[in-house]
């Protein structure tokens, strides 16, 4: 069968480019190997009745113009922003709610840390405005490649800065904040160590570093872009689940012409005279194209799904080297109620950090570090079905624990034994955080690393396509040679997580990737 | 006790295990450094005596330290089709290639042998260390590297007489081994491995065997060559032959891309003379966009002889009083060349020597391709008496020496 | 009765910086003094004869990164300066096998095949790919940083000189270093080696100095700091002062004076005199005022502004980034008087091993649990150590028969739990003495006198805050346009006429000489005068 072009994996940011390609009237063809759409964005019943957020509780910032473009909103995908940021327990275990009006965050923290609610407006306008600055250089395919030098990537900084509105202090506060830990960058703002443990957990999510790690400050901001000022911690709600926003996209894109093929594993992406010609399934099918946008990782990609001949070995070996490595085991807890607690349901609709200090973070990490796995884990805790009855029974809940750390190469791999221990450690921190909720749960599904590895054909478990570091980020994501999605073999573009912005946005690499396939077109 | 693993004192540098033989029979004590390993420069004071064994009877010379692997399994083609620029998936069993291999853009790494041992068995000879070059390339496939430069002993047979005294040693005809082919056979109980190659552009043989043999194979050789006039051969020799046999040298004639500092210092296949190493037929390996796209453009450089006028040169010396005089060793320094009319740098030397044979001085030349063609005339920088001149030279086809019993 | 004296400059600290700083304004024709606290001048780089016979460089050892052209300049070698070649470098591993680097690559070569045949190949590529990278920095070390967030037509000037030298740089290489900036050594080793004790040895220079493990993202950056000396032809690698480092001291002390300078000891300033916004003197402990229009300081940032000026001095914002300014000290010191020299298993006797360093990092895991021990505030149970025995190279620092040992050790927190104390100081040394008898059993029978020395320690004596080697972490967010604080870093301070020339400034730590003379240079042009 014969494509104009031809889509490897069915996530968010595959069936974007789908659905704009479809758009121009080209024949669109997207292959997913899962039964289902969405890839890690996904929400699934894992027990009768009850569904859960699978990897991802929200699907992350998008450039503005994809919703409208693709007519999100109609084809299901309504998010709003939770009220409830960051909750975590101060020092008598009480919540202490970071809600995004700043008012009353300041007075939340009040009583928990006067000294820090003094400041908290004033660091709120700094992330938003550094996260700002991030969201400019989102919205466009990365700079600087080719000609390598800082003189292209300073006039960009200077653009960004201006279309932020950053003052010159301003511009210093970024460059100087994105290498920095984000444990010296809280430590600068914050006194209490529950509040800056809270925090410190939007630093290393998804990556296998401290909060002492150097460049954890820039995947702190990362996680705030798009996100309103002041909700500090905060998430998308999305009525459904997650797994909304895939399926809207596909609508678009099935409304656009595309064709989508579920159940169907690509093998290999072939070419002819080192050129893409196609790509084969896993049942042996051969379909033809000469245009294969490839959303799996660049690991995968180039490890897994090509021929490794092709390339020039030192490519290949950076590619090798992109550093994946998930840390996270993700629990989804099925309860038939929630215990008794002091906590409101406020509060508990928030994304509850139960983290400790700084320095628990740092440990659970060295744990990681050294292989292994954190006899205390940090956990990020949300309770999907207090915004969204659809999610369990009626009067029964649905809890996500994403819990960090855990090293992917655990020594002697991922067995039953450690998937237990990993298991285990976090149930216990649930339980001294809620006594009792262990006499609710029904019913527990983990996901380890190599599990999401094994079902998401992401190498390493990484939902977010590569650790976002200062190294794997702009014009080095994944690769030098790859950074504009175009790479060294005619007719093949990555479009995933892997190629910038990536790294917990959604749509905006598979849209800037299709628009650059676009431009081809045009040239032609 | 566990600290036996390392060595007490640590061991300077690696000798060969033909060194119980060689050291005694170096009797300046003239050693230079090979790859990581001593090896013999001469084995007489001068090695005037081993240069003409070579040309007039027969030379032995130990070349163990050249760098080796054994490429095996089924992928064993594939990997060094991958990573060479000739067409070894298409090279017969018991064929020897000699080729040249490249980075991503083209640019040469090395030079060296593959010999197809076996259908999926292979001997990769090469002048720098390529194990880690190797394992890169072969990602994804089923191949085993093994680098057996420290046990796999080698020596080079070379000179009119190398025949007769191989025959001798093995008993058995050598006359069906073809150039660049190779075959197996014993010498003195010790299992060898024969290829009809050399480095001297003489008619020559190189013997590959394990180090466990080598003190055999050696004494052999030695007493069978005897009566033809055999004799130990030293490095310096063999510079003179290979600069009339047109033979590049990796760190001489060329720097490995690898190595190089800045991008002129790489070369690429056809810049060095080995365009017809390029496979056309191989859809792709290292480098090969780039080689291609330079076979469509043509090389911006030519690697060619050049030979220096003799009565110009004799002229610059006698304006001082004296008879040309040249260095009695070849010359390992690159030297300019100009532009007859213009004065301005054509390319360079970057091997020169006089040739005992020929009664020429000679010398390979890097020229940018406008002044390659055979015959041009050029100025080559010589001093004379503290002050460079300029004497007149001739570019001129390789080889300057191609004996017919090279390939008879 | 106090004294006033006048000058055209004062120089705060008579460290190497501050010396460097005052031998080329003198040379310029400026009246200069140096006002050093202590008896000797050179800072965190003295000879002192802490026993009788046995003479110790007691805190930095060795010697590479300092600038030729402040050796030219200065001729320092016709003021006694001479530096002899470290050789090599053993790391004694737990199974009794050992690596070394030799001063001879193929012997090197040798002894990486021994280890792994991969990394030995690995091992010529990533020295070229280092050399350029130390190549590319080069530069920028001998340059006055220009602000990438200004307009001012000086900064765009210099921007685009160094926009310009970036483009000169192959894209490879500019991705390389643009990994060396921001990657953990670790994982950049990691992309090269694949045996651990290489990667630990090699990872051991991105953490000297630095309160970063060898994990810790920015300590690929000291790698390659600690990779500069070797491309300048001045040294190829490192080297030991003969004398000691204070050697290094007295002979710029010599060559200032020659110029003129006055250097005068024990003379501990108070603090800067500042009047209308001016720094016009500096007083002393004794009540004495030095007056000038120009004041130096060769003190870290911390010191300096926050203790030697009142915040009224100074703007709000710029105190604000003095004290946000990381100086975290993370570095000991252990100095052994030895009546012979340790016998290392893994190369018995004495040996070459002796002429060289020997690094305790046998594993890379043992160098991150060192420092995981430093995070929560302890110092390190098996720290690491770089060790040399400076009486092998120069036998004039240890009575005939007789040695010294140096051990540069980490980590010691500065901000150990509780605080240091004798107790802490002694179970410290302690440790550092384990974690060399593990390889070297017979260094207890040895030992004559031991000196210990903690961050506090160095703190107390050299005046480093925290007892930080560099005057402030060399962490990305604290190099080059940010050192020491953004918008000052080019040598000049918010008080007119009080300027900065010590290792807290751009390009950074280490005996180099740099800051010491960019900043003499930008004085000058300040002050109108030539060189
Ligand atoms: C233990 C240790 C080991 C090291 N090892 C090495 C190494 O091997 N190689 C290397 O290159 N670098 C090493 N370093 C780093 C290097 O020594 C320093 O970065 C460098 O010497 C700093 O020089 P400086 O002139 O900038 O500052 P300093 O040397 O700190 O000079 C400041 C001077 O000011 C004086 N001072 C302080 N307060 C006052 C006051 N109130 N009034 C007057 N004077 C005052 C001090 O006494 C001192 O002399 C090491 C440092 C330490 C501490």
């Amino acid at each position: 069968m014969k494509f104009d072009v031809l889509i490897v994996g069915g996530g968010v940011n595959g069936l974007t480019a789908a659905a704009y390609l479809a758009r121009t009237g080209k024949r669109v063809g997207v292959l997913e190997q899962q039964k289902s759409l969405g890839g890690v964005c996904v929400t699934q019943e894992f027990h009768p009745g009850f569904r859960a957020n699978v990897c991802v509780d929200d699907p992350g910032w998008m450039p503005a113009h994809v919703a409208q473009d693709l007519n999100l909103a109609a084809h299901g995908y309504t998010p709003a922003f939770a009220p409830v940021g960051a909750v975590f327990p101060g020092q008598s275990g009480e919540a202490v709610m970071l809600p995004s009006q700043p008012a009353q965050a300041v007075a939340a923290l009040r009583t928990h840390a006067p000294a820090d609610a003094a400041r908290w407006e004033a660091f709120c306008g700094q992330v938003h405005r550094l996260s700002g600055m991030l969201q400019a250089l989102y919205n466009e395919r990365t700079p600087v490649i080719g000609r390598p030098a800082m003189a292209d990537l300073m006039p960009l900084l200077a653009l960004g800065r201006r279309l932020r509105g950053l003052g010159k202090r301003g511009m210093v506060d970024f460059l100087r904040a994105v290498p920095m830990p984000v444990a010296d960058y809280l430590d600068e703002w914050f006194e209490s160590p529950q509040l800056k443990g809270a925090l410190a957990m939007w630093g290393v999510r998804d990556v296998q570093h401290g909060p002492m790690s150097g460049g954890t400050t820039l995947v702190y901001l990362n996680q705030h872009v798009g996100i309103p000022a002041g909700l500090m911690g905060g998430r998308r709600l999305v009525p459904g689940g997650v797994g909304q926003l895939p399926l809207a996209l596909a609508a678009a894109a099935k409304a656009a012409g595309a064709e989508i093929r579920l159940n169907a594993e690509v093998i290999q992406i072939v070419t002819k005279n080192a050129a893409i010609s196609g790509v084969v399934l896993v049942n042996g099918e051969q379909l033809e194209a000469p245009v294969v946008m490839c959303s799996a990782d660049v690991r995968r990609t180039f490890g897994m799904l090509m021929e490794p001949g092709l390339f020039d070995p030192d490519f290949l070996g950076a590619t090798h080297n992109v550093r994946m490595r998930s840390p996270v085991v993700r629990l989804h807890l099925a309860l038939d109620g929630l215990p008794a607690t002091s906590w409101s349901r406020e509060a508990l609709g928030g994304t509850i950090s139960l983290a400790g200090d700084m320095g628990q973070i740092e440990q659970a990490y060295d744990a990681a570090k050294h292989g292994g796995i954190a006899s205390r884990p940090c956990l990020q805790v949300t309770i999907p079905s207090l915004h969204d009855s659809g999610m369990a029974p009626a009067g029964k809940h649905v809890m996500t624990v994403h819990a960090q750390f855990a090293a992917y190469r655990q020594q002697g791999g991922w067995t039953t034994d450690q998937q237990r221990l990993a298991v285990e450690a976090t149930l216990q921190q649930l339980n001294n955080w809620m006594p009792g909720l262990s006499d609710h749960v029904l019913q527990v599904a983990s996901f380890t690393p190599a599990d999401v590895e094994r079902e998401f054909l992401v190498t390493e478990g990484s939902t977010i396509h590569g650790e976002l570091a200062l190294d794997q980020f702009l014009f080095m994501r994944p690769v030098p040679e790859c950074a504009r999605y175009a790479t060294p073999i005619p007719g093949l573009w990555l479009c995933g997580s892997s190629v910038h912005p990536g790294a917990g946005t959604a749509c905006a690499s598979g849209w800037l990737a299709a628009r650059e396939v676009m431009n081809t077109w045009k040239k032609k | 006790m566990l600290y036996a693993l390392a060595e007490a004192t640590p061991r300077m540098l690696k000798t060969t295990p033909f060194h119980p033989r060689t050291s005694a029979l170096c009797e300046g004590q003239n050693w230079r450094r090979w790859a990581g390993y001593v090896a013999a420069s001469s084995y007489d004071l001068t090695h005037e005596r081993e240069y003409f064994a070579i040309r007039n009877s027969a030379a032995l010379l130990d070349v163990s330290p050249l760098y080796k692997y054994h490429v095996t399994g089924p992928d064993a083609a594939r990997l060094l089709d991958r990573v060479v620029t000739r067409d070894v998936g298409r090279a017969a069993e018991g064929q020897v290639l000699y080729t040249t291999w490249c980075d991503g853009d083209g640019k040469v790494l090395d030079d060296g042998t593959v010999a197809r041992l076996g259908d999926d068995r292979f001997r990769l000879t090469a002048a720098d260390p390529n194990y880690r070059w190797l394992g890169d390339n072969a990602r994804g496939l089923a191949v085993d590297i093994d680098d057996v430069s420290d046990t796999i002993a080698a020596l080079a047979l070379q000179g009119p007489n190398a025949r007769v005294i191989l025959e001798a040693a093995t008993g058995a005809s050598l006359a069906a081994l073809k150039f660049f082919r190779l075959t197996t056979a014993v010498i003195n109980g010790v299992p060898v491995t024969i290829t009809r190659t050399g480095y001297t552009g003489d008619l020559g043989y190189e013997i590959w065997l394990d180090n466990a043999g080598a003190l055999a194979v050696w004494d052999a050789l030695m007493a069978e060559g005897a009566p033809h006039g055999i004799v130990p051969t030293g490095l310096l020799a063999l510079d003179i032959a290979r600069i009339e046999a047109g033979l590049l040298l990796l760190d001489v004639d060329y720097v490995s891309a690898r190595r190089a500092l800045i991008e002129p210092q790489k070369s690429t296949p056809m810049e060095l003379g080995l365009g017809w190493s390029v496979s056309e037929l191989k859809e792709s390996f290292n480098g090969h966009r780039a080689m291609r796209a330079e076979a469509k453009r043509g090389a911006e450089w030519k690697f060619v002889g050049i030979e220096v006028d003799w009565p110009s040169l004799e002229e610059l010396f006698a304006a001082k009083g004296l008879a040309p005089r040249l260095p009695a060793q070849a010359v390992r320094a690159s030297i300019p060349l100009y532009d007859i009319n213009s004065g301005e740098q054509a390319g360079y030397a970057s091997s020169t020597c006089w040739s005992p044979i020929l009664k020429r001085y000679i010398g390979l030349a890097h020229l940018q391709a406008r002044f390659a063609t055979p015959d041009t005339r050029l100025h080559m920088e010589v001093t004379v008496e503290h002050h460079r001149k300029r004497a007149l030279a001739h570019v001129r086809r390789l080889p300057f020496f191609d004996p017919p019993r090279k390939r008879a | 009765m106090s004294q006033t004296h006048r000058y055209d400059v004062i120089v705060i600290g008579g460290g190497h910086n501050g010396l460097v700083n005052a031998a080329y304004l003198a040379r310029a024709g400026k009246k200069v003094v140096v006002l050093e606290r202590r008896h000797l001048v050179g800072g965190a780089a003295v000879t002192e004869e802490i026993y009788p016979g046995f003479k110790f460089s007691v805190f930095s050892y060795v010697v590479s990164l300092l600038r030729p052209e402040v050796i030219r300049d200065l001729n320092l070698p016709g003021h006694g300066l001479e530096i002899l070649p470290l050789e090599s470098t053993v790391t004694p591993m737990f199974n009794g096998d050992y690596l070394a680097g030799w001063a001879d690559h193929d012997k090197t070569r040798a002894e990486y095949v021994r280890h792994s045949r991969r990394d030995a190949d690995a091992y010529d590529e990533y020295g070229k790919l280092m050399h350029h990278m130390a190549m590319a920095v080069k530069p920028i070390l001998a340059m006055v940083p220009p602000d990438p967030t200004s307009l001012a037509p000086s900064d765009l000037r210099g921007l685009l000189k160094l926009g310009k030298h970036f483009a000169d740089l192959s894209p490879k290489h500019f991705h390389a270093l643009y990994k060396l900036m921001t990657m953990s050594a670790g994982d950049f080793l990691d992309e090269w080696f694949e045996t651990d004790v290489i990667k630990a040895t090699r990872s051991a220079s991105g953490i000297i100095g630095t309160f970063m493990g060898p994990r810790t993202p920015g300590s690929a950056y000291v790698l390659l700091h600690h990779y500069m000396g070797e491309i300048d032809g001045a040294f190829r690698a490192w080297g030991f002062a003969k004398g000691g480092t204070g050697a290094i001291s007295e002979s710029i002390a010599s060559a200032a004076r020659s110029f003129g300078a006055e250097v005068r000891l024990e003379a501990p300033v108070t603090h800067v005199i500042v009047k209308g916004g001016k720094a016009t003197g500096v007083a002393l402990e004794n009540g004495n005022e030095y007056h000038a229009p120009v004041v130096v300081t060769s003190l870290d940032p911390k010191r300096t502004f926050l203790k030697m000026l009142s915040p009224s001095d100074l703007p709000a914002e710029f105190v604000e980034d003095i004290k946000r300014y990381k100086i975290r000290g993370s570095s000991g010191k252990v100095n052994l008087a030895l009546s012979g020299l340790p016998e290392f298993t893994c190369l018995p006797g004495v040996g070459p091993l002796h002429r060289g360093a020997v690094s305790i990092s046998p594993s890379m895991e043992y160098v991150e649990r060192a420092y995981d021990d430093a995070k929560y505030g302890n110092f390190s149970r098996r720290p690491y150590a770089d060790i040399i025995f400076p009486s092998v190279i120069d036998p004039g620092m240890a009575p005939p028969g007789k040695h010294v040992m140096s051990a540069f050790v980490q980590y010691a927190p500065s901000s150990i739990t509780g605080g240091w104390d004798a107790t802490k100081r002694e179970a410290f040394g302690d440790a550092v003495i384990d974690a060399i008898a593990t390889f070297a059993p017979n260094i207890r029978d040895l030992i004559l006198h031991r000196q210990v020395l903690t961050p506090q320690d160095i703190e107390d004596i050299t005046g480093l805050t925290e007892g930080n080697i560099f005057q402030g972490e060399l962490a990305l967010h604290q190099l080059f346009f940010l050192r020491p604080a953004p918008g000052w870093a080019k040598f000049r301070t918010p008080v007119a006429g009080l300027y900065q020339c010590g290792s807290g400034t751009h390009p950074g730590g280490g005996i180099m000489g740099a800051g010491g003379r960019l900043a003499a240079l930008e004085i000058l042009k300040d002050t109108g005068s030539r060189l």
